[in-house]
């Protein structure tokens, strides 16, 4: 039943899942196929800026680059898992994003839908974790004095050359970016 | 076609008389238990920022709602800022007192707890490895009610009947399941992998290795730039992963397999950077050991024989002493200064010299069985003997069961 519950499709599954979903899903929920069948043809990049005082934005900064690089220079250390939760902050944001645009389906002059979109977002919980996030690490350089500080967030995601276009010196993908305010 | 019920019922009736592989689930407990172990004390300097109120993680809220998944996301569901602490303590001893098999079973019920109730609020730093870690300690525990109740009803001299069967029954049941599941993790994944258009041409691995998660720039500049490694590297893995659900069943493939599976982990784990799945799986292995193979390894590091010490300084008594106090099973013995040989109730005896007295004594204490490895590395470079006549001079080791003399077989010659 397991193997039927998370194997590839077949004319059975369908009909098995409805009994074997009531006891995998609390105690034995797994999804194999996770590992297949293609690997991740991009790179999800988190980045961030800061206003202080409304005085401009500072650069932009990559807060898990960092501690990627503190896990390839030690594997035994904790930095590998404190870089997937750095990844999962923006991943998570970007997906819900992702999830609502497909349901709530807004037409670009549908001013309202999109405003309600932006709302039911920006009280998300993925949101929120990203916001305290950013706000946590511009508070790290902030000034000693500032009465307001201002965020902004990104999700960029950059694309490798493709296997077929990997010698080529000048066929750099473009990457694709959405910010969040 | 006509059922043979009853050479079924025998069949059943066979899995019933004895626990089928108690050696090789002893080693995979301590295994398993060691890996958790070592995953939460890497974790544990920055734990306020996995499990406290630093923490960027939020609770995910379920679709299923049962009294499982609410147990297993107390601490996810908790706003507490130091509830974590005691969740992270507990799992903790209860590991180290499940490794040295101390109340198998209320650790195994612990350790299932308290991980997944960890894990459930560092979701985003989980794997797979995690996954199956968690579905094996499940099975952990249906292994370990089989073995302890035949425990009792061994140490209380219950009448050994159908009871005793039903409990055996239900450890093999257990230990076979949780060798199903890594099976299961094999087909899938495989089967799949042969949907994916990157896995069939031969080029996945260059897709893994510039994904900047989940690789290394040496292994971007040596192995994603090589077409050979990258199509060997892919192909390698699909056949793996393919072959192993049915050639692991065949003990004389299992010699190649799990070394084979173990390269390809470790791959994971340092190239990849995925070291906590790489070494669960790596340790998932530990199932498919055969029993005689796994009895010799346990009598190999948990020798029974008593360790019989000559100690004619003061320092080397000291240091003897000092053993003695973490010498539990009383396995380590002072030999009288006179006779300098085994007491007269030795039916065989053995001797150590230099680093191997060493070796011998750690063996015999479980809190200092990490130090094995190190000794071992000392005697093998030959660093041991310059400490040969440091403190010990002659020991003696009386034998109780004769396979052990195999174990040491270059030792007995020596005699």
């Amino acid at each position: 039943m397991v193997l039927f519950y998370i194997g590839p499709d077949n004319p059975f599954s369908e009909r098995i899942n409805k009994v074997a979903i009531r006891y995998i899903i609390p105690l034995l929920e797994q999804n194999w196929a996770l590992f297949a069948p293609n690997p991740s043809t991009s790179n999800i990049k988190f980045g961030y800026k800061c206003n202080f005082n409304g005085q401009g934005w500072t650069q932009i900064k990559d807060p898990c680059a960092s501690i990627l690089e503190r896990h390839y220079s030690n594997r035994f250390g904790y930095s590998g898992k404190l870089y997937y939760i750095c990844d999962s902050i923006i991943r998570e944001v970007h997906n819900y994003l992702y999830s609502l645009k497909k349901e709530k389906d807004c037409e670009q002059k549908d001013a309202a839908c999109i405003k309600e979109l932006e709302e039911t977002l920006n009280h998300s919980a993925q949101y929120r974790t990203a916001k305290r996030f950013v706000t946590d690490l511009c508070m790290l350089e902030a000034p000693k004095t500032f009465i307001s500080l201002s965020t902004k967030f990104y999700f960029i995601e950059t694309f490798p050359r493709d296997f077929s276009k990997r010698n080529l010196s000048n066929n750099q993908n473009k990457p694709y970016l959405i910010e969040f305010k | 076609m006509k059922i043979n019920f009853n050479r079924i019922k025998l069949l059943i009736i066979s899995t019933m008389v004895d626990v089928s592989h108690p050696s090789v689930i002893t080693i995979f407990r301590t295994s398993l238990y060691s890996f958790l172990l070592i995953n939460t004390l890497i974790m544990l300097p920055g734990a306020d920022l996995f499990w406290g109120p630093s923490s960027y993680s939020y609770f995910q809220i379920t679709d299923q709602i049962n009294l499982f998944t609410t147990a297993l996301s107390i601490l996810a569901r908790s706003d507490s800022t130091s509830f974590y602490y005691y969740f992270l303590m507990l799992q903790i001893i209860s590991l180290i007192f499940g490794i040295f098999g101390i109340c198998p079973l209320l650790c195994s019920i612990l350790v299932y707890f308290l991980t997944i109730n960890l894990d459930n609020k560092a979701w985003p730093t989980l794997n797979g490895g995690n996954n199956l870690v968690h579905i094996q300690l499940l099975y952990l525990i249906v292994i370990e009610l089989g073995l302890s109740v035949n425990r009792q009803l061994k140490r209380y001299n219950v009448n050994q009947g159908s009871v005793y069967e039903l409990f055996n029954g239900l450890a093999n049941f257990g230990f076979l399941t949780a060798r199903i599941q890594l099976v299961i993790v094999y087909v899938v994944s495989g089967l799949t992998k042969l949907k994916g258009a990157l896995w069939i041409h031969g080029v996945a691995l260059y897709y893994v290795f510039n994904t900047e998660a989940y690789s290394h720039p040496l292994a971007v500049k040596y192995i994603a730039t090589s077409d050979f490694l990258i199509v060997a590297g892919t192909y390698f893995t699909l056949i793996f992963q393919l072959g192993f659900p049915w050639l692991i069943w065949i003990r004389k493939f299992r010699k190649v397999l799990i070394p084979m599976g173990t390269f390809l982990h470790m791959q994971i784990a340092f190239v990849m950077g995925l070291m906590d799945f790489g070494f669960a799986m790596s340790v998932m292995y530990l199932l498919f050991l055969t029993e005689d193979r796994a009895s010799i390894i346990i009598n190999y590091w948990q020798p029974k024989s008593v360790l019989f010490v000559h100690c004619p300084t003061i320092g080397s008594k000291l240091a003897l002493k000092l053993v003695k106090l973490f010498d539990f099973s009383d396995r380590i013995n002072t030999l009288d200064q006179n006779i300098e040989r085994c007491p007269s109730a030795c039916s065989e005896e053995r001797f150590f010299f230099g680093i191997e007295i060493g070796i011998e004594i750690t063996k015999r204490i479980p809190i200092l069985l990490p130090l094995v490895p190190i000794l071992m590395i000392l005697k093998i470079t030959d660093f041991g003997s310059l400490s040969r006549r440091k403190s010990f001079n002659l020991n003696v080791e009386r034998i109780n069961k004769p396979e052990q003399i195999l174990m040491k077989k270059e030792l007995r010659d020596l005699i």
